[in-house]
């Protein structure tokens, strides 16, 4: 299910108000921010995902992704805009 | 293939592979120019012309290719806030030449040269419409066509090779595209008329 980041009603961004064990069902209150990967889409969450697995190789993603080098590197420099406006 | 990939394919290709393919191009179309009598004296410029030695044939598409990836690089450079490789904007453009080849071959049609002949040494007054069969006439417009058609598509190519490989913003990217074509149609011939065979 798709974590939903943004307020529905004015799209400011939303802060996470309940923690829950899943466990014991423990929940814990309180103010928390959301981390910065969770506040980029799922797309670029996976490309970053796929970035660390291949060790920063923008050659070998190119090649499991089937594209060309620049088309990588122009999504990474995307992935790092978001990260920059986050 | 995807259509996309027909209007786009640097999303696939690019770099060492493009560049290859390009240049095999690149020197396919000046073999079959040399036969045919066409050239490629310019960035997107496809005529028939005079004769003259195969290394013309040959160097004038590559000239224009080293042109524009030049002025390409330099603006990547100098604008472009990704790390941009030259491979990938020599190889791109290299690989936008392929549209090109078919272009290679319109030097073949008679009408090119018969209709100059015709109309050497005539005053605008005295060509008239009976001086042209409908066969040469119809055989010229679908020349004009046929070139149109294959330029275009080259032009497309250069301009996402030139995007993809330089990541540029369109406030950069469609001024220099521009100039680049409009000065390529100029500066590679200024540049061979220094080559004296």
């Amino acid at each position: 299910m798709k974590l939903p980041i943004k307020c529905p009603s004015c799209e400011n961004k939303l802060l996470v108000k309940t923690l829950l064990c899943d466990s014991c069902e423990t929940q814990v209150d309180g103010k928390y921010n959301l981390p910065e990967l969770a506040s980029l889409p799922l797309e670029s969450q996976k490309f970053i995902i796929d970035f660390v697995k291949n060790s920063g190789s923008l050659k070998n993603m190119a090649k499991e992704m089937n594209l060309s080098y620049p088309s990588v590197r122009n999504r990474l420099d995307e992935v790092i805009k978001q990260l920059s406006n986050s | 293939m995807k259509l996309k990939y027909l209007i786009n394919p640097f999303e696939k290709i690019a770099g060492i592979k493009a560049l290859l393919f390009g240049l095999f191009a690149i020197i396919l179309a000046s073999i079959i120019g040399f036969k045919t009598n066409t050239h490629f004296d310019g960035v997107l410029s496809v005529h028939s012309g005079r004769e003259t030695p195969y290394i013309i044939y040959f160097l004038e598409p590559l000239i224009s290719w080293l042109y524009a990836s030049t002025i390409f690089s330099i603006v990547g450079f100098i604008f472009s806030k990704s790390k941009i490789r030259l491979i990938d904007i020599f190889g791109t453009q290299a690989f936008a030449f392929i549209p090109l080849l078919p272009a290679s071959f319109i030097g073949a049609f008679s009408v090119l040269t018969d209709i100059p002949e015709k109309l050497s040494g005539l005053e605008h007054y005295e060509i008239t419409q009976n001086m042209f069969t409908f066969s040469e006439l119809f055989t010229l417009i679908f020349i004009a066509f046929f070139v149109m058609f294959f330029v275009v598509w080259s032009a497309i190519w250069m301009f996402h090779g030139f995007k993809l490989s330089t990541n540029l913003h369109n406030k950069y990217l469609i001024p220099f595209y521009i100039l680049t074509i409009v000065s390529g149609f100029l500066v590679p011939n200024y540049l061979l008329s220094f080559i004296n065979f």
